[in-house]
């Protein structure tokens, strides 16, 4: 009963080596993301050892992994459930003798692989050499934790973004909401600035929400800001959220299902 | 083109710009203050970053936190300030290749003027507001006090700068007519931004010069913001800023122009 499965994670994997075009934008994107990031870091570093427990070597590797995480956890989701809702391809789907939302994460999974392959190693490779170089994990043990964490925060998004499409069964516009999360990606989620740069009160209000989840953790515990007594920890919360968002996203689908009216075919 | 034809361009541009202020604004008001609200806390998680980042470390390159959000106070009022107009030409390249631009074609009105005035974006007050809030927060924490030349030259400014933002919107955008495609408008409308968040001063040589010279943001808000901010000679800067605006758009108009006369309808 997988298979159905199987298939949509390799129909999305394909549709995103369809244009090899992407990778040439995809990589021209990432340095003008990374750039002035880099040469930001470096000028506010001038004559400082080290800002809030960090030095420039692991503010840079920040920088080069947030990227990467990015792009791995940055799959389109929450509009993809809308766009079936309002075209109304959602009652085909709900016709399929296969889960609509297991379908949704292997549409999601192979998004991710694929923008892992055709732009992540690519613009892995491309920010490292203008950077000059990254710190490697602090241990190999860390390694596998980042490995780990990263996986983990791949689910944590996909059932973020689960969650969010769901709330189209009441036309509320995601992309009303888009413009609202991007606060929480921009500031909570450590994706730009890492959380130790946060103030208190905002720290408190980042680790409440699942966006750190899915972006920071990872690559914490790669720089060893999160030490491998606390991976449990980290691990735990990711699991949670993931548990939560998806049990939440079930009740809600549930009481959708029994309002949905599909127009025309 | 006498003074007459002028006129009447510019009134039934007026006119058509009025209709569809008035449209956006009746249809489904309750999205549009929702969406106004939105984008405005979105904006503001982006001087919230600038924030955070300048708080742990106080200055760069000598400037302080303040000077800094005022720094992107100034680039997303010029921002909001161009792209209020020029935002049909997003999508130019859908335009062009399925023809849509044929209905601006066949009216009174030249085709951009027509383009702009009825596809206004009342959203953009958006930005404007939470710019306005951020530069009036940053001047009562540098405890400055401007007098009216001053304003006025903030004013000239943002002026300068929305023209230079939307010039760098329609050149790209007028390459849809020779290529069909365009995928650079993007990387310069939103690309060459970021790269003005900060002074330029953190940059080599190579790209301090590119940012002056080919991709001009950095008159958006670096250099009049040396002159606001008391760094160069007051007026130097905005006025520099404000030629650069209006040559640049002089520029654009001609290279819209060029290719307007190429484009052959791909009919429907």
């Amino acid at each position: 009963m997988i298979l159905p499965y199987l298939y949509q994670l390799r129909n999305s994997l394909r549709t995103q080596f369809t244009y090899p075009a992407w990778v040439f934008w995809g990589l021209l994107y990432n340095l003008v993301n990374v750039l002035p990031q880099v040469f930001l870091w470096r000028a506010l570093y001038i004559g400082k050892e080290q800002v809030a427990g960090a030095t420039l070597a692991q503010m840079l590797t920040y920088v080069v992994l947030s990227n990467l995480v990015g792009i791995l956890t940055n799959a389109g989701g929450a509009e993809d459930i809308e766009e079936r809702m309002k075209s109304g391809n959602i009652g085909l789907d709900l016709l399929r003798p296969v889960s609509v939302r297991g379908l949704f994460v292997a549409r999601n999974l192979g998004a991710m692989v694929g923008n892992l392959a055709l732009t992540g190693i690519p613009q892995l490779v491309v920010s490292i050499i203008i950077v000059g170089g990254i710190l490697p994990p602090v241990s190999w043990a860390a390694l596998g934790c980042f490995l780990l964490t990263a996986l983990l925060g791949m689910g944590v998004q996909i059932s973020l973004q689960l969650f969010l499409g769901t709330f189209s069964f009441w036309f509320i516009n995601t992309w009303l909401m888009g413009w609202v999360l991007d606060f929480s990606w921009l500031v909570l989620s450590g994706s730009i600035v890492p959380l130790w740069l946060l103030p208190r009160w905002l720290l408190v209000v980042a680790q409440a929400l699942p966006f750190q989840a899915a972006q920071f953790i990872p690559i914490a515990v790669y720089l060893g800001k999160i030490p491998l007594s606390d991976v449990p920890r980290a691990l735990l919360v990711q699991g949670l959220w993931i548990a939560g968002l998806l049990g939440a996203q079930t009740l809600l689908w549930r009481r959708g299902l029994r309002r949905i009216v599909v127009l025309g075919g | 083109m006498t003074t007459q034809t002028l006129k009447w361009w510019l009134g039934l541009g007026w006119l058509s710009l009025k209709m569809r202020v008035a449209s956006q604004i009746s249809y489904n008001r309750w999205s549009y203050i929702s969406l106004f609200f939105a984008q405005m806390f979105s904006y503001f998680g982006r001087f919230v970053v600038l924030w955070v980042t300048m708080r742990a470390f106080q200055a760069v390159q000598g400037w302080s936190i303040y000077e800094v959000l005022i720094l992107y106070a100034l680039d997303l009022m010029a921002y909001a300030g161009s792209q209020a107009f020029v935002i049909p030409l997003w999508r130019m390249d859908d335009l062009v290749l399925r023809g849509g631009l044929d209905d601006y074609l066949i009216r009174p009105l030249p085709p951009l003027v027509h383009l702009i005035a009825r596809n206004f974006n009342v959203g953009y007050l958006s930005h404007l507001t939470i710019s306005l809030a951020a530069l009036l927060f940053s001047y009562t924490q540098l405890g400055l006090s401007w007098g009216i030349a001053h304003w006025l030259l903030v004013v000239v400014t943002v002026l300068g700068g929305s023209m230079i933002l939307a010039a760098l919107t329609i050149i790209p955008a007028s390459f849809a007519f020779w290529w069909g495609k365009e995928s650079v408008s993007n990387l310069i409308r939103h690309g060459a931004r970021q790269f003005t968040r900060y002074p330029i001063t953190i940059y080599p040589s190579a790209i301090r010069a590119a940012l002056t010279f080919i991709i001009p943001v950095a008159f958006v808000n670096y250099y009049p913001a040396l002159s606001l901010l008391g760094k160069a000679p007051l007026y130097l800067w905005p006025l520099v800023t404000l030629a650069v605006g209006l040559a640049l758009l002089m520029l654009s108009l001609v290279v819209w122009r060029a290719g307007l006369r190429r484009y052959s309808s791909s009919g429907t």
